[in-house]
């Protein structure tokens, strides 16, 4: 996976950004507060989605590794495994090169996703919530052009 | 009651009163409403939203959302008639510090410090603009902010 995917995401948020303003001048919403929530739940698709960018360019990053000829395990047997380890722990083993504040706040992010993606489920509301998608998308967007 | 959220309390008011004070200088009445916050960490808690009028007129208003946010310390919502801001408070800068190194840990081969946020200056608050951008909550920010999302010109 190379980093292009990053610009269609944000390329994505921005006309989504746009047409938003674009829907609120048509007066077809009679509350404010109705369409600003709305707003709100499709950003965090962008999230769910630029979370979803970086797990799979951290798995295929780790399958780079197992490519390196100085790999002695058996590729497929590793392979097999590799998609299901935890992206906690692809995280946790990243941080002797990212400080640990910037892979807890990916953490972070990744339990508000999980939130969303699990049906944002009102009675447990999620531990932390974001400040908006782009600040999400500026720290993973470092990450993985640190790792790249 | 839970320190952060005590914390985040303290801070909204300190932001409600630096807006009534905006909405002086332009002529803007402006009304609270009781607004109920639950979160995780917190639980359930009260607090206000703050609205504010142009000859009875909606403008715009400020809802808080919470004290547990992701690479922040609170944040607050600036909601117009046409689009809406994230406000942040920052206690402090944060950054992203990463070394490479070759063999073992010690050999480090390049080093960086970015900053995660591009604006910080001081505890505060601010408004979260595109990319990394954040600029502090001031009169002359306010202004420009309302004219995108309330199309609101402080020039009248």
């Amino acid at each position: 996976m190379n980093l292009d995917v990053l610009d269609k995401i944000r390329n994505n948020y921005k006309i989504f950004k746009e047409s938003y303003k674009l829907v609120k001048k048509t007066d077809l919403y009679e509350k404010v507060d109705v369409l600003n929530e709305s707003k709100d739940m499709i950003e965090d698709l962008f999230i769910v989605e630029i979370f979803a960018c970086l797990e799979r360019f951290l798995r295929d990053k780790l399958e780079d590794c197992v490519d390196l000829e100085k790999c002695k395990f058996k590729r497929e047997a590793v392979l097999n495994h590799l998609e299901y380890m935890k992206i906690e722990h692809i995280l946790d083993s990243l941080k002797g090169i990212i400080d640990s504040d910037t892979i807890g706040f990916i953490k972070q992010i990744k339990s508000y996703r999980d939130w969303v993606a699990h049906g944002r489920n009102p009675e447990k509301p999620p531990p932390v919530r974001k400040i908006d998608f782009e600040k999400s998308f500026e720290v993973i967007k470092s990450v993985m052009e640190v790792l790249a | 009651m839970d320190k952060k959220v005590e914390a985040f309390l303290k801070k909204l008011e300190i932001l409600f009163k630096q807006m009534e004070e905006f909405a002086k200088k332009y002529n803007l009445s402006w009304k609270y409403e009781n607004l109920e916050i639950y979160e995780e960490y917190a639980g359930r808690y009260k607090t206000k939203e703050l609205f504010f009028f142009k000859k009875g007129e909606f403008i715009f208003k400020i809802k808080p959302i919470g004290a547990y946010i992701i690479g922040a310390d609170g944040r607050a919502d600036m909601i117009g008639t046409l689009d809406s801001v994230v406000l942040v408070y920052l206690e402090k800068p944060y950054f992203m510090e990463t070394k490479i190194s070759i063999g073992n840990r010690e050999n480090v081969v390049s080093s960086s410090k970015i900053p995660l946020y591009n604006g910080f200056k001081e505890p505060g608050w601010y408004i979260s603009l595109e990319k990394k951008r954040i600029v502090p909550v001031i009169e002359e920010n306010i202004c420009r902010v309302l004219e995108d999302i309330s199309e609101f010109r402080c020039s009248g």
